[in-house]
């Protein structure tokens, strides 16, 4: 797929577009619920999909960012196994290096 | 409808053994899903058919043209975006976090069931 735009811009809005459809799931109780607000937030991006001043591509992209973060969850889902979740760090196994012998050392 | 009735009712329709075998039946004929309590890794099959279900249920994929070795813009016909929510829905399938810039390099089935693969928190 080529467009205009350059690597860097489009990975940004793709993580801006799963940021956003990320929170509204944090939520949205109920999936068919979100659904239509995923729909929502799919034809706001596509509304801007053609704009391709930079002036106007930036004020867009900050106001996305701002409205974002007003609308942050506060305790969002965090997949149990990675930074933050339930599991993350539980069960560490325990360090198998040698056993190092301070006193013979001479360090106190 | 008096107690007596009721109970006898119940009763007559109770039959506990058929019961039983009808949701072990149900069991087995359900679709391999998360497995929190599995000791090793997941299979290549199971990856492989979970994620082919998940891209089932997107309206814009069409399942003729699904298979594993499809890549989601040529010949799925998703676009960019539509790429971002398959890949939420595989993380959601796979109880996973994929960082962006991996999400990025996850073009097609085949990219996504080995990225399932080569991560031990998938589940």
């Amino acid at each position: 797929m080529s467009t205009a735009f350059s690597a860097a811009h489009r990975l940004y809005v793709k993580s801006l577009y799963k940021r956003y459809l990320k929170n509204s799931l944090d939520w949205c109780i109920r999936r068919d619920k979100w659904r239509a607000e995923a729909l929502d937030i799919r034809a706001e991006f596509d509304r801007n999909r053609n704009v391709h001043d930079p002036r106007a591509l930036a004020s867009i992209l900050a106001k996305a960012e701002t409205e974002l973060a007003s609308k942050r969850h506060p305790d969002p889902y965090i997949p149990a196994p990675f930074p933050g979740g339930t599991k993350w760090e539980r069960n560490m196994p325990p360090p198998m290096r040698p056993i190092v012998d301070h006193e013979a050392h001479g360090h106190h | 409808m008096s107690f007596a009735h009721f109970a006898l009712r119940t009763a007559s329709r109770a039959s506990y053994p058929r019961v039983s075998l009808t949701i072990a039946n149900r069991w087995s004929r359900l679709p391999p899903r998360a497995n929190f309590s599995a000791a090793a890794g997941l299979s290549k099959d199971q990856i492989e058919s979970r994620v082919l279900d998940v891209l089932k249920g997107f309206e814009k994929v069409d399942p003729a043209k699904l298979g594993t070795s499809s890549r989601f813009a040529e010949d799925l016909g998703l676009d960019s975006l539509d790429a971002v929510e398959v890949v939420m829905a595989v993380e959601e399938e796979f109880s996973i976090e994929i960082p962006d810039a991996e999400a990025d390099e996850i073009t097609s089935v085949q990219q996504a069931i080995e990225y399932i693969a080569k991560t031990p928190e998938a589940q």
